[in-house]
């Protein structure tokens, strides 16, 4: 995994390779910067009498000389990443014109990600950066993981929730890292975090170091770094001076003091309102890229969502309920599990076994095991959080998924076995009719169908093949030429796509315009990401999004707060991500989810937690289109 | 990507490729080729199949041959394997026989002592020629290409063509090749021009530097005098011993934003020697009486036949070649004119 990622280390020019050699006298500049040299040693002994493999060794050092910041790095090599003209050009502007420390706020939705790990990606392959620090909220941490590698193919450290990482050496071996800001200005972490010396630091959601008199600024501000992204869709939250906190860390001094700054360009009486609109601009073009939607032309069509709630009877129904008392009397006290990082915060990839991994359904049976025995008082011991976690996401899929995570997980347990053999027993759930009925209604529509595990995506296949629907699958376990075949088979014959998590990713499926969430989830992120497949830049249609859940499951309720309380599926791409960073705790969304059922006692109990979750994300969407409206009048169109 | 940039890529790689036991066939720059890899290639550049599709954006299992990706990673591996030393000879030159005497004088000057051609005669030397990267990391990154030839005889610098253009070069493989005895002075030299090439880009650095400390000064400065100040809508004066607290911390604040704006715009230069040619050039010599007070000594000089020129003798003391010599009184060695006066001025 680490082979591409090792090479970037080991390009020659880089910073790592300016320490080794023989050291020469040094020299100073008319200011005084102190000028180190190096020189490496002299060719070895080995000799020819022909020109061409001495010219080969001179070509490849005019190569290195050609890569000029005219030729983006980063672009080449890349998967999956939508290579989008705006992007493109911040790249180049914030290597040209900011050297490095530049807030990116372009709108929600635009790719201020992608741009920030473009650039991450052209600093260390141009050698100008080595050791970097990415800080996030907690519910982002990982995605950006997620996207770092699968993308950019960088591997970034996540330091563990363990003693660990209040070690200095921690940030000064590892020279990647990508951390939650809450975990970093912890206060047995900030000042080892502060001491290690970092060439790019990288801040997501900066907003969020709004204020100097916070942690979050006081971090930041701190820190030994020679270069530092902001990203913010929204720098100003409620009054400009956020504005001048935020670039203070990218330049102190920069829009001189704050009591200059509010002389110059705040009115008195109405700190939302600039005076001297003109200078601030031009002051502002300096240090920030903002792109706006408008003016990219991203806008997309509307996408439009539906849940179908199948109601499940029989055998089906009475599994459901079985399930959740068994699983409720072999969780560990809340303690035991380990409170809401028990995994550390790696977040899904923690909770999920994905359909495109080896591992699907194969839950960890090791992990977070607690020492005491269960309280259903089967002598076996609790199921860790992970172990819980996959259960109810598989119950929520399908039951042959259930059946074969209970079988992995908790096989050995006789109190299991009976719910392993009603969940093999059921050969068609509520879910299977509704999707069946749905797919006869799509007349001939492209449909693409997701499912997180790969036993449901067997079933799929099995369903959809004795219903007569013609399908292909795409998924993780398909080999790239599969793939290319899967696609053009669904753009070209087929109406049906079978889709795994990672299936289709950076592939133009916007010929579709149908998608059915065959399972959900916990992750908003991840339904986004979804969603995004079909509804991206080249999408001309309006989508259709149809989620099937059971009634009464934990889905169910997921569902209900994203589309009832925030109505996610309306939303712009990327807001979702905006909300939840505002969420308060900061916690990964999944992990708040699950704590919800570890914690409650029964149904009743679980409604009202959700309730009050549901009551937190209103608050966190609340303020941030507080914010997005404001920075859309102060900032309008002006700094592209 | 430019088409020549794409050509110069595509020429560099089927070279390299094929010096390594690849065969390619991969004739158009801007399309895709194939490329039948062994063991030790496809391990370099990690790829599992033996032949592969080669070209500017290869899709799948293929070789993606551009200036991002790993591309210039695995090459600079296979490169590896590859001499870097070059010993050629350049035989059947035109060897100027006529009287040397003329030339001489008109070359040299000798300010401070008499000279008289001992002897002529025709002797073998050897032109190292040095290719350098040089490279300067500072707050931002500036690298360059140097190339220079040395008298390994004496030396001094010299400026002789590319020889690896020369007509007439001929391989001196089996020629046994000691360590470059130039190496020291070669890297000195391009210590100096990397100085002397980058000076546009330290200035530059110089003056964002100072342009970054006025700003921190100012904005701190600005800081420390407002903490002084009398809140407005407040009748008692600041606590003065807050007030120095505060500007003690402004001050430090100050200090450590200063030292980290120092430390990011500290400039590492990096000399990497690429290629060296030693080429070997008989010439025809002249040995020269130099009389000085009452000392004597004999120094040699070279007709440079590639120049049509003498070399410069070697100043004695720095290394460097001069045209104008004078001579120690006590042991008769040869002075550039700047180490003359510099150690007149000394005496003085």
């Amino acid at each position: 995994m680490t082979a591409h990622t090792d090479r970037l280390d080991r390009l020659p020019g880089t910073l790592e390779e300016d320490r080794s050699g023989e050291k020469l006298p040094s020299a100073r500049t008319e200011a005084g910067i102190p000028i180190a040299f190096r020189a490496l040693p002299p060719p070895e002994a080995h000799s020819t009498g022909e020109a061409q493999p001495l010219q080969l060794h001179l070509a490849y050092w005019q190569l290195h000389l050609l890569r000029d910041f005219d030729q983006l790095l980063c672009l080449e090599g890349l998967s999956g990443v939508e290579q989008l003209p705006h992007q493109i050009e911040t790249v180049r502007k914030v290597l040209r014109r900011f050297r490095g420390r530049v807030l990116l706020a372009d709108e929600v939705g635009l790719g201020k990600t992608i741009e920030a790990c473009l650039l991450l990606r052209e600093y260390l392959l141009r050698g100008l950066a080595r050791r970097v620090l990415i800080l996030v909220p907690t519910a982002l941490v990982s995605q950006w993981r997620e996207e770092l590698w699968s993308k950019f193919h960088l591997e970034f450290s996540v330091p563990p929730r363990t003693g660990t990482s209040n070690r200095p050496e921690y940030w000064q071996q590892n020279d990647r890292v990508l951390t939650a800001l809450s975990f970093a200005k912890g206060r047995k972490r900030a000042a080892a975090v502060t001491e290690a010396p970092w060439d790019l630091v990288i801040v997501d959601e900066a907003h969020h170091c709004k204020n100097r008199a916070t942690q979050n600024w006081q971090l930041i501000n701190a820190l030994k770094r020679r270069h530092l992204f902001l990203l913010t869709a929204t720098p100003v939250q409620n009054n400009l001076l956020e504005l001048y906190n935020l670039l203070t860390l990218l330049e102190p001094g920069y829009l001189k003091t704050e009591t200059d700054f509010k002389r110059q360009y705040v009115r008195r009486g109405n700190p939302r309102d600039p005076r001297n609109r003109e200078r601030l601009r031009s002051l502002l073009g300096e240090v920030m890229v903002r792109n706006t939607r408008s003016l990219v032309q991203m806008d997309l069509p509307a996408r439009y969502a539906q849940t179908i709630l199948a109601q499940p009877h029989g055998d089906e129904a009475t599994l459901y309920g079985l399930l959740d008392a068994y699983l409720r009397r072999r969780r560990a006290p809340l303690a035991k599990v380990g409170g809401i990082h028990a995994n550390g915060h790696a977040g899904n990839a923690a909770l999920v076994e994905p359909a495109a991994t080896n591992t699907t359904d194969d839950a960890d049976a090791g992990s977070v095991i607690s020492p005491a025995a269960a309280p259903g008082g089967s002598g076996l011991p609790p199921l860790g959080r992970r172990q819980l976690a996959t259960l109810l996401l598989a119950a929520g899929s399908h039951a042959g998924a259930l059946a074969q995570s209970l079988e992995n997980i908790a096989g050995a347990d006789p109190e299991a076995r009976p719910l392993i053999d009603t969940a093999r027993s059921i050969r068609r759930t509520a879910k299977d009719e509704r999707l069946v009925e749905l797919l006869r209604q799509s007349r001939g529509e492209k449909v693409l169908v997701f499912a997180t595990f790969r036993r449901t995506l067997a079933h799929l296949q099995a369903l959809l093949t004795d219903e007569g629907f013609r399908f292909v699958t795409y998924s993780g376990a398909e080999s790239e030429a599969g793939k290319d075949a899967a696609v053009a088979a669904f753009r070209d014959e087929v109406p049906v796509m079978l889709c795994s998590e990672s299936g289709g990713e950076g592939r133009n499926l916007q010929f579709a315009n149908t998608l059915v969430n065959f399972d959900l989830p916990w992750n908003p992120m991840q339904i986004e990401q979804r969603v995004g497949r079909i509804h991206r830049i080249g999408q001309t249609r309006d989508v259709f999004i149809f989620n099937l859940c059971t009634a009464g499951s934990l889905e169910a309720r997921i569902l209900d707060l994203l589309e009832e309380k925030i109505r996610m599926f309306e939303l712009v791409v990327g807001e979702v991500g905006s909300i939840l960073g505002n969420l308060q705790g900061g916690e990964e969304f999944e992990s708040l989810v699950f704590d919800l059922w570890l914690r409650s006692h029964d149904a009743g109990d679980l409604e009202q937690s959700f309730d009050h979750l549901g009551r937190s994300l209103l608050d966190a969407q609340e303020e941030y289109l507080r914010a997005k409206q404001l920075d859309e009048a102060l900032f309008g169109e002006e700094y592209q | 990507m430019t088409v020549p940039v794409q050509q110069q890529i595509h020429d560099f790689a089927t070279t390299l490729l094929e010096r390594r036991g690849a065969v390619v066939d991969w004739p158009d720059a801007g399309r895709e080729g194939t490329a039948l890899l062994p063991e030790e290639v496809a391990e370099a550049a990690a790829v599992d199949a033996d032949v592969v599709t080669v070209g500017p954006e290869a899709s799948g299992e293929g070789l993606a041959i551009n200036l991002a990706g790993d591309f210039l990673q695995w090459a600079g591996q296979l490169l590896e394997a590859e001499p870097r030393v070059g010993l050629f000879g350049v035989r059947d030159l035109y060897l100027k026989r006529k009287n040397l005497d003329e030339a001489l004088a008109r070359t040299f000057t000798w300010p401070n002592a008499k000279v008289k051609v001992h002897k002529s005669g025709e002797t073998a030397i050897e032109y190292h020629t040095w290719w350098f990267h040089a490279a300067m990391a500072s707050e931002d990154r500036w690298e360059t290409c140097d190339r220079f030839s040395l008298s390994a005889a004496s030396g001094v610098l010299v400026d002789i063509p590319d020889p690896l253009g020369l007509w007439g070069l001929q391989p001196q493989a089996g020629r046994q090749a000691s360590a470059p005895s130039t190496y020291a002075r070669a890297v000195h030299i391009a210590r100096r021009r990397l100085l002397a090439s980058a000076a546009g880009f330290l200035q530059r650095m110089d003056a964002r530097l100072e342009r970054d400390r006025k700003r921190l000064r100012d904005y701190y400065d600005a800081l420390s005098r407002e903490a002084g100040k009398k809140k407005p809508r407040s009748h008692a004066p600041p606590d003065p011993e807050k007030v120095a607290a505060t500007k003690r911390a402004v001050e430090l604040e100050l200090r450590r934003k200063l030292g980290e704006l120092d430390e990011r715009y500290s400039v590492a230069a990096t000399l990497r020697p690429v290629v060296l040619v030693r080429t070997e050039v008989p010439v025809p010599t002249v040995e020269l009486s130099v009389f000085r007070k009452q000392a004597h000594r004999i120094h040699t000089v070279y007709w440079n036949p590639l120049r049509k020129q003498f070399d410069p003798l070697a100043c004695s003391a720095c290394g460097e070649g001069a045209f104008t010599v004078v001579f120690t009184n006590d042991d008769v060695q040869p002075l550039c004119p700047a180490c003359a006066a510099s150690r007149q001025s000394r005496r003085c």
